[in-house]
Order: C-alpha cells, then sequence, then structure tokens
C-alpha cells in the first residue's frame, strides 16, 4: 500500500534559526499519529509546511502522489491553532462557506456534531466562547471527508466532557483509507486515540513507532515517556 | 474555482463598495446639478472651469470617501491573505494565481462600479440640459487630460496597491510604511514610464484618442506585468505565521 | 463506555485479557460472532489499529478464527475455552499465593483461612 504522506529531506530556516532539519518521515493510510514534542520543536512548522502555507528551503512533501498544490489540498483538511475565520459571519453561512469551496465537506455531519454539542448555529462567530469557537473549528475540519487531517492542538481550549466527545467523533469516523496527524500537548487525554507517535526535537524526528511498543519496551504511558524524554 | 473565488470576494467586499457607488451616483448627480445651476446665468458654454470646479468639490467631499473605500480594501486584501483569515484562503483547493487574481479582478469591478456610477451621475443631468452638450464636457483640452490619467491610472489602480502590500509585509516589523513606501516607488516608477513613453512617441502622439489609445494599452500591458510580479512574490514568500 | 484500560502497558495485550475474560465468562460462547474490529474499538474507545492488532494477537492463541469474508468466530472447540478458564483461575491462584505469602504467611496457615473463609 502507498503511503498517504511521504516527507524527503524538508528543511525549513527562518533567518539563522532552522525550524525544521532534514525530516524524514512516511505515514501510510489508515493511522492515527500523535506528533508530540515541546514548544519550538517543530510540530506547527511542520504541519504548515505539508498545508502549504509556509514555503520550505529544501526537501519534498507527497501527499497521496501529489505534490503540495491544488490535489494535495483538496484532499488535507487543516485544523488550526488559531481562530482563521471571519468573525463576522453566523455559522451557518460559514458551514455554507465550507461546502460551496471543498466538495467533499459534509453538511449534514456537520450539523449533526454541532446540535450535539449545543451549539447555535445562527450566532456569529465572534460571539462564541473561545472553547466554543475550537469546537466549531473542529467540527468544520472533521466534516470534510478528507484523506489526511492535520489537527493542531484540537482539544487545547475545550472542556473535558466536551473533550470526550470530540475524542469520540475522531475514533467514530475512522476511515481505513484516511490518516489523522495530531498535534497536541494533551498527551495523556489522547493516547488511546493513537497508534503510532511522532517525536519531534529541534525540528528533527527523535523517534516515530507505534505507542504500544513505546509502552511494551519501556513499560510506561506515552505520556509518562514523554515527560521522561523531554524533562529539563 | 476562480469564479467561486471571485464571487466570494465580491459578496464579502459588497458591504463597502456598493454603498460606495451609491454614494457616488448621487453625489455625481449633485454635482452636475450644481454645474448646471452655476452656469445657468452664463452665455458662455465653455467648460473650462468645469474642471476647476469638480476638482474643488471632489477634494472635499468625494475623495475622501474613494480614499476611505480603497484603504478599506486594501486592507481586506491584507486581512485575508495575511492575517489568521489567510489560513483559510491558503488552505483552500485554489492556486495562489487564482486566489491573488479574484481579488485583483473584484477590485477592478469595482472601480468600474463605481467610475460607472460617477460617469451615469454626472451625464445624465447635463446630458438633460440643453445649454450644455457633451461635446462641450469631453472635448475640451483640460477634460481630456484628466480622462486620459484618470483612465490609465483606473486600469491600475488596484494592482499597484495590492503588489504594494505583497512587498510591504516583507518588512515585517512595519508593514504600513513598507506599503506606503512600495507604492511610493511604483508609482515614481510608472509615471517615470508614462513620461519617457511620452517623449519618445511625441510626434506619433497628437490627437487625444490616440493619445488615450496608446496609453490604455501601456497601462494594460503595466496591470498584467505588476500582477505577475504580484503572484510571484506571493508564492516564493509564503510565509504565514 | 470504554474499556478500563491503562496506558501503562501495552493496550493490545490487555485488550486480549479482556476479550479472554469476556469468553470465560460466558459473555462469547463457543461460535459466537465478534463484532467487526470497528464496533469493537469504538467500545473500547481505542484506535481501531490497536483493536486489530489485539484480534490478531488472539487469532494466534487459537481462541479466535476469522473466516475470510464473514468476520471473526470464536473458536467452537470447547476445550481450548476449558483450557483458557483453567489457565486463567491458575494465575489467580498462584498470584495470590504470592500475595499471602508476602504478608507472612505459609501454605497451611493459607489454606486454613481459605477453608474457614468459604464456611462464612
Amino acid at each position: 500500500m502507498s503511503n498517504l504522506l511521504t516527507i524527503q529531506g524538508l528543511t525549513k530556516k527562518y533567518g539563522s534559526n532552522t525550524a525544521l532539519n532534514n525530516i524524514n518521515l512516511s505515514i501510510a493510510p489508515g493511522h492515527i499519529t500523535g506528533l508530540l514534542g515541546p514548544n519550538g520543536s517543530g510540530k506547527t512548522t511542520l504541519i504548515k509546511t505539508i498545508c502549504g502555507l509556509l514555503v520550505p528551503n529544501s526537501g519534498t512533501i507527497s501527499v497521496d502522489g501529489n505534490p503540495v498544490g491544488i490535489e494535495s489540498k483538496k484532499i488535507i483538511s487543516y485544523l488550526p491553532d488559531c481562530t482563521c475565520l471571519d468573525d463576522s459571519m453566523t455559522i451557518t453561512a460559514i458551514v455554507k462557506t465550507f461546502k460551496y469551496f471543498f466538495e467533499d465537506f459534509d453538511t449534514e455531519r456537520a450539523y449533526e456534531m454541532l446540535s450535539n454539542l449545543s451549539i447555535d448555529t445562527k450566532a456569529r462567530f465572534k460571539t462564541l466562547s473561545k472553547g466554543t469557537k475550537e469546537k466549531v473549528q473542529l467540527i468544520l475540519a472533521m466534516s470534510r471527508r478528507a484523506k489526511l487531517y492535520l489537527l493542531d492542538e484540537p482539544i487545547g481550549g475545550v472542556d473535558p466532557a466536551a473533550r470526550e466527545y470530540i475524542i469520540n467523533t475522531i475514533m467514530n469516523n475512522y476511515d481505513p483509507s484516511a490518516s489523522i496527524i495530531i498535534s497536541t500537548h494533551l498527551i495523556s487525554d489522547v493516547e488511546q486515540l493513537m497508534d503510532d507517535a511522532i517525536f519531534l526535537q529541534n525540528g528533527q524526528v527523535k523517534l516515530h513507532k507505534p505507542v504500544d511498543d513505546i509502552r511494551d519496551e519501556y513499560g510506561k504511558s506515552l505520556d509518562e515517556y514523554f515527560r521522561e524524554v523531554y524533562r529539563c | 474555482m476562480l469564479k467561486k473565488l471571485i464571487n466570494y470576494e465580491l459578496k464579502k467586499t459588497s458591504k463597502i463598495m456598493i454603498p460606495a457607488c451609491f454614494i457616488s451616483l448621487i453625489y455625481s448627480i449633485l454635482c452636475g446639478v450644481q454645474i448646471l445651476h452655476s452656469y445657468a446665468g452664463y452665455n458662455d458654454h465653455s467648460l473650462n472651469d468645469f474642471g476647476d470646479y469638480f476638482g474643488e468639490t471632489s477634494f472635499y467631499v468625494y475623495l475622501p470617501m474613494i480614499f476611505a473605500a480603497t484603504i478599506l480594501l486594501t486592507v481586506r486584501y491584507y486581512k485575508s491573505l495575511y492575517a489568521s483569515e489567510g489560513y483559510f484562503a491558503f488552505t483552500l483547493p485554489a492556486s495562489i494565481s487564482n486566489i491573488i487574481s479574484s481579488k485583483i479582478i473584484v477590485g477592478f469591478i469595482w472601480e468600474i462600479a463605481t467610475i460607472l456610477s460617477i460617469t451615469v451621475g454626472l451625464f445624465s443631468t447635463i446630458a438633460f440640459n440643453k445649454n450644455v452638450t457633451l461635446k462641450d464636457c469631453c472635448l475640451n483640452d483640460f477634460v481630456s487630460e484628466l480622462l486620459i490619467a484618470f483612465v490609465v491610472w483606473a486600469i491600475v489602480y488596484y494592482s499597484t496597491l495590492y503588489l504594494s502590500v505583497t512587498i510591504g509585509r516583507l518588512w515585517s516589523k512595519h508593514i504600513i510604511i513598507g506599503t506606503f513606501l512600495s507604492l511610493q516607488v511604483m508609482l515614481a516608477v510608472l509615471l517615470f514610464g508614462l513620461i519617457i513613453v511620452n517623449s519618445i512617441l511625441y510626434n506619433v502622439l497628437t490627437t487625444t484618442i490616440i493619445t488615450l489609445i496608446f496609453y490604455s494599452i501601456c497601462a494594460i500591458i503595466a496591470f498584467f506585468l505588476i500582477n505577475y510580479i504580484n503572484i510571484l512574490i506571493t508564492k516564493k514568500t509564503l510565509n504565514l505565521e | 463506555m470504554p474499556w478500563n484500560l491503562n496506558s501503562d502497558s501495552p493496550i493490545f495485550l490487555q485488550i486480549t485479557d479482556y476479550i479472554k475474560n469476556d469468553i470465560v465468562l460466558g459473555r462469547y460462547k463457543s461460535g459466537d460472532k465478534l463484532p467487526s474490529v470497528r464496533d469493537l474499538a469504538v467500545e473500547a474507545g481505542v484506535n481501531p489499529n490497536t483493536m486489530q492488532r489485539a484480534l490478531s494477537n488472539l487469532e494466534q492463541t487459537g481462541l479466535v478464527h476469522s473466516e475470510r469474508t464473514s468476520g471473526r468466530f470464536i473458536t467452537e472447540d470447547e476445550n481450548i475455552i476449558k483450557e483458557l478458564k483453567t489457565s486463567l483461575v491458575n494465575k489467580q491462584i498462584e498470584e495470590f499465593f504470592i500475595n499471602m505469602k508476602k504478608l507472612g504467611l505459609n501454605e497451611e496457615e493459607i489454606l486454613q483461612l481459605v477453608s474457614d473463609f468459604a464456611g462464612k
């Protein structure tokens, strides 16, 4: 089975600072991979580069056989770490906009999730609380029938009850032909969701293993092992 | 996808621009009425003063409005591409050329809409008056020079602004100053270009019509060049934080 | 309701034990069809790949076998199930004895306490 995401020799520098240093990575379809590392390790930079928001200095990225461009963007669903939508729009208008631009957007599913989380679709985005805004953005990202989901801190500002709903949603929408990359600090909450983990440090891949192998080898949970590896 | 982007952009900017066109229309009707009114007592049909008259009132009323609309559209260009909304814009399944082009095309559409509003407003009042003919208005030398300058400027207007933003944002600490400076440089270059063209082809550019057509062609070439450069720079320097 | 799984040790092994328990308890009888990987994963609250690994593991023990298109079934062989029960019971007994000995008791004392307890 050919890989969904193949990265070779990816390097990104900001002046003298090297954010990504010769990254090599492959991810097969049907995996939920945790992208983990301390702040500044390059997680967000890596994700943005795959999305096409940053131009790398060198290296290649291939998403389901496509380089970064229109075809790759069609099959990537990105959840950014910040709010990236026009505040003044109502949620209904935003959903319509997503459907307008993305063919694979599942409107029914979006409304179902919005009602399950009791979010008023007539509200304007800017009137929502921070946590609700994050939930909405996550729902929008998960309503796409994409091949590669890149979720940057999907449950960061969300309350624990909603977190469980979100994690269950991600699990329920599991599609063996798609893959999800979750970049997060809240490892213990999301551990059970992941089957692979990537540890980044100083812009390099330190480790890329199935999570159960890590538990087996080190006799610890992913969260504990992470703390050990990145101890200050 | 380009059509979709244009539609979307039009909807988003219509909140500012439709009122602007409407105000332009009303204002130019009023202007037309006032011109006729002040000329009612004159037997002289010369409209040399038309230029001065329009210029004076524009300065205090109309130009600020156009200025405001321009600023708003330029700010929108920046916000929708390089602020947090840029995350949405550049993850859309569209090429960067299409994304930028849609904004330029929409800017151009609104320009034409505004110009039409003014033209319709002015000439609707003037045309209905028996004492003044359209010929008097258009073939006057000063007006024709103004017209040529206006047409040339209109063709490249938003393109130069948007390219200034693209260049200005490269100076990340002082984006506004950067934009302003690059705009000045660009306008200077364009003006210089026009002067050179004028001095070289001075013998050929005899009548107003020929000059108008010729300068318009130059402006159109400049239009495509400016936008090509804009798209090129955007592609190479896309680094959304 | 996710299963009670611990993040400290490989989850697929814990799942295997959990399902073994279910078999012994009679939740899954011999010849029964197991739910699909996805359904089990959702029930357990784990990644489907992890569940897949657990089920493959179970297949190796002979407790479960898969029919190509119809899914996974519990073995029809009653003996294997009996053996499983026996081994689980023995494991508990072994652990019990180890723990009791840690409390300083010898075998006679343990047996006495057990029959006293059972008598109540």
